[in-house]
C-alpha cells in the first residue's frame, strides 16, 4: 500500500482554527498599540500630504472634495497593507523562523486549519487598522453617509481576500527576503491602482484592464460606495468579485502551504 | 517475559523516499507495545527523525504501512495526534510568549477547558523543575529549560504515546537527571515512549528495547542487555597505541597482533590508535587470559572493562558501514 491508496486527511476544523487564530490574536493583544500605530501613522501622513496638500489645488473632485474622495480609498487600503504585511511577512515568520506551524501541526491541528486561522488573523488586523483610522476620518467629518457605519465589514472581507493572497505569495517564497517581490508587484501596485486616487474612468487600455482584475480596486470601489451610499448592482458585482477571490485564494494558500510544510 | 501487551505502532515495510530521491527509511518494520519504551539508535542521517515524523503524520510515507492506535497515520492523524505528545528534535517553542503562556496556547489546539489546561500546566512546570520560570520569555531560558519546555508542553495532552526526538542533546549531566527522571515518571503513569538519542548510556538506562538504524535499515534490535552480551560481550579489552612510535599510532595494526588474534578467533576494531577487543562469542572464563596474550608493541597502555552498548554500536555500524564502501 502506498500514500496514493490511503487519502489523506484534508479536512478542516473550525475550533482548531480558531486554536490558531486565537494564538495571534493572544500576541496581538499585547502588543497592539505597538503594531497598530504606524499603521495609523501612515495613513494619516497620506490624508495630510494628498488630501490637504494636494487637495488643495484640486478642487471639486468628484462633486466633493479630495480629502473626502479618497477617505474611503485610504480605509480600505489600509486594511489591505496591514493584511498584506502581517500574512507575508508575519506568516512566513512564524513558519519559516520560529517553526510555530510545525509545532502546532504536531497536535490535532492540520495544515489546513493553520492557514485559515491565519488568514482570519490577518481579516481582523486589517478591520482593526482600517477601523482605527475610519473613526479618525469619521471625527473629521469626511464621509457623506451613515452607510460608512459598514467599513470596518468592508475592511474585513477586504484584509481577508488580500490575507490569502499573502499567504499564498509566502508559501512559494523562497525566502524572507524574497517576499519583498509580493510587496513590489503585489501591494503597492494594487494600491496605485485601486482608485482611491483618481476616478477609474481616468485610465484606459492596459492600466484599465489592470485596474478591473486588481483585487483593491473592487474593495476600493465597495468602500466609496458605503462611504457615499451609492450602492447599485456594481456594488454587488464588486462584493463578488471579492469573494470569489477570497475563496480562490484561501484554495492556493491551503494547496501551496502543504505542498511547502509536507514533504 | 508477560503476556504480549496491545500494539500501540506497527509499521511494516515503512519507506520514505524525500523529493530528491533520497531514500531516507528503506523498508523497515518494527511495533511498540503498550507501556514499553523503544529507542531508536543510529548515526547522523541515520533516519531516526524521519521515522519520528512519520509516526505523527508530519512527514507522509513514500510506501508501506504505520498505524499507531490501529489507525492508519495517513487517515486519522487528528484522532492519533489527539494521543500523542511530541518532542521534535528542534525546540520550536513560541518565541512571541512566555514559558506559561506557551503551555497555555498549546492547550487550546487539544481543545482543553482552560481550567483542565491550567491545571495541567502547573504539574508540567512542577515535573520539569521550571515552576520559578512561569512567567520567563522563551528568550531568556538557557538551552537546557528550553528542553524541558517542549517536553512540558508535550505532556499537554495527557498522551498514551510520546515521541521524543534526542530529548537529552545539549543538556548538562544534571538536566539529563532531571529529563531520565521526568521520562521513568511518564513510564509510572502508564504512557509508551519512543525516544532516540546518541547517549549509549541514557538508551541503556531507559529503554526496554532498542532498534539501530543506519542509512534507513533496521540493523540491529533486543534488550540493552541482551545485544551487549550477543555483540560485545561481558568484559572488553582496549589498547591505546597512540604513544608506541614518536610519529602516533601506526595506521595499521602490527601483523603479529592481527595474526594472534585470528588464531584465537577474537573479534577486534582498530580506529585512530584504539584497538577494541570484544570478548563475544568466547569463553566468559577464559576471556581475560585470552587477552593477556595478545601480543602489543612496547609503549601500548590496555584496559580491560565491562562491555557497553556503545561497544555494539560501533562494532556493528563501523562492519555496515565497511558493508557499504
Ligand atoms: N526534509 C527533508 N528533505 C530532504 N531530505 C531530508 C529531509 N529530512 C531529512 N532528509 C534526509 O533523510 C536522511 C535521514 O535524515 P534524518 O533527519 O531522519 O536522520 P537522523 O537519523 O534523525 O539524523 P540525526 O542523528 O543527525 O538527527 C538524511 O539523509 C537527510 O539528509
Ligand atoms: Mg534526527
Amino acid at each position: 500500500m502506498t500514500t496514493d491508496t490511503v487519502p489523506a486527511d484534508r479536512t478542516v476544523d473550525l475550533a482548531l482554527a480558531r486554536a490558531v487564530w486565537q494564538r495571534n490574536r493572544d500576541v496581538f493583544a499585547r502588543l497592539w498599540t505597538w503594531l497598530l500605530i504606524p499603521n495609523v501613522v501612515d495613513v494619516c501622513l497620506s490624508m495630510l500630504a494628498l488630501g490637504l496638500g494636494l487637495g488643495a489645488s484640486v478642487s471639486d473632485f468628484g462633486g466633493t472634495g479630495y480629502a473626502e474622495f479618497i477617505a474611503p480609498g485610504l480605509v480600505a487600503c489600509s486594511a489591505m497593507f496591514s493584511a498584506g504585511f502581517e500574512c507575508s511577512y508575519g506568516t512566513y515568520y512564524r513558519m519559516d523562523k520560529q517553526r510555530t506551524f510545525d509545532a502546532m501541526v504536531a497536535t490535532p491541528v492540520q495544515i489546513e486549519d493553520v492557514v485559515l486561522g491565519e488568514l482570519f488573523y490577518g481579516a481582523v488586523r486589517g478591520a482593526v487598522s482600517a477601523t482605527a483610522i475610519a473613526i479618525i476620518f469619521g471625527a473629521f467629518g469626511l464621509f457623506g453617509s451613515w452607510w460608512a457605519l459598514l467599513l470596518p465589514l468592508v475592511a474585513f472581507v477586504t484584509a481577508f481576500m488580500v490575507a490569502a493572497l499573502a499567504v499564498t505569495a509566502a508559501s512559494v517564497s523562497p525566502m524572507l527576503e524574497t517576499l519583498g517581490y509580493w510587496v513590489s508587484f503585489g501591494i503597492f501596485p494594487m494600491y496605485w491602482l485601486s482608485g482611491t486616487f483618481y476616478d477609474a474612468g481616468e485610465l484606459d487600455g492596459t492600466l484599465a484592464a489592470l485596474q478591473q482584475v486588481s483585487p483593491a480596486y473592487h474593495a476600493v470601489t465597495v468602500a466609496r460606495d458605503a462611504a457615499t451610499s451609492s450602492f447599485g448592482m456594481h456594488t454587488v458585482a464588486n462584493v463578488a468579485v471579492m469573494l470569489g477571490i477570497s475563496v480562490l485564494c484561501t484554495w492556493s494558500a491551503i494547496v501551496l502551504m502543504r505542498r511547502r510544510l509536507i514533504r | 517475559m508477560s503476556s504480549p501487551a496491545e500494539i500501540v505502532v506497527d509499521a511494516r515495510a515503512l519507506t520514505k523516499r524525500y523529493d530528491d530521491d533520497r531514500i531516507a527509511v528503506d523498508g523497515i518494520d518494527f511495533v511498540v507495545r503498550r507501556g514499553e519504551c523503544l529507542g531508536f539508535l543510529g548515526p547522523n542521517g541515520a533516519g531516526k527523525s524521519t521515522v519520528m515524523r512519520m509516526l505523527y503524520g508530519f512527514t507522509p510515507r513514500t510506501s508501506g504501512e504505520l498505524t499507531v492506535f490501529g489507525m492508519d497515520v495517513a487517515r486519522n492523524p487528528r484522532l492519533i495526534k489527539a494521543r500523542l505528545g511530541v518532542v521534535p528534535q528542534d525546540n520550536n517553542l513560541d518565541p512571541d510568549n512566555t514559558v506559561w503562556q506557551n503551555l497555555l496556547i498549546y492547550a487550546r489546539y487539544f481543545r482543553l477547558p482552560r481550567k483542565v489546561a491550567i491545571e495541567r500546566a502547573q504539574v508540567a512546570l512542577d515535573l520539569f523543575a521550571l515552576g520559578d520560570r512561569r512567567d520567563s520569555e522563551i528568550s531568556e531560558l538557557s538551552g537546557g529549560m528550553k528542553r524541558r519546555l517542549v517536553m512540558a508542553r508535550a505532556l499537554m495532552g495527557d498522551p498514551e504515546l510520546v515521541l521524543l526526538d534526542e530529548p537529552t542533546t545539549g543538556l548538562d549531566p544534571q538536566a539529563r537527571r532531571v529529563v531520565w527522571r521526568t521520562l521513568r515518571e511518564m513510564r509510572r503513569q502508564g504512557r509508551t515512549l519512543v525516544l532516540t538519542t546518541h547517549y549509549l548510556d541514557e538508551a541503556e538506562r531507559l529503554c526496554d528495547r532498542l532498534i539501530l538504524v543506519d542509512h534507513g535499515r533496521v540493523i540491529l534490535e533486543g534488550r540493552p542487555a541482551e545485544l551487549i552480551a550477543e555483540h560485545a560481550g561481558g568484559v572488553v579489552f582496549e589498547a591505546d597505541l597512540t604513544d608506541v612510535a614518536a610519529d602516533g599510532a601506526p595506521a595499521q595494526l602490527p601483523a603479529v597482533t592481527t595474526a594472534a588474534m585470528a588464531s584465537t578467533g577474537l573479534d577486534h576494531v582498530y580506529e585512530s590508535g584504539t584497538l577494541t577487543v570484544y570478548g563475544a562469542g568466547q569463553d566468559p572464563a577464559g576471556v581475560e587470559a585470552a587477552f593477556a596474550r595478545i601480543p602489543l608493541p612496547a609503549g601500548t597502555t590496555h584496559v580491560v572493562r565491562r562491555g557497553t552498548l556503545e561497544d555494539v554500536f560501533l562494532r556493528i555500524t563501523g562492519h555496515a558501514l565497511a558493508e557499504d564502501e
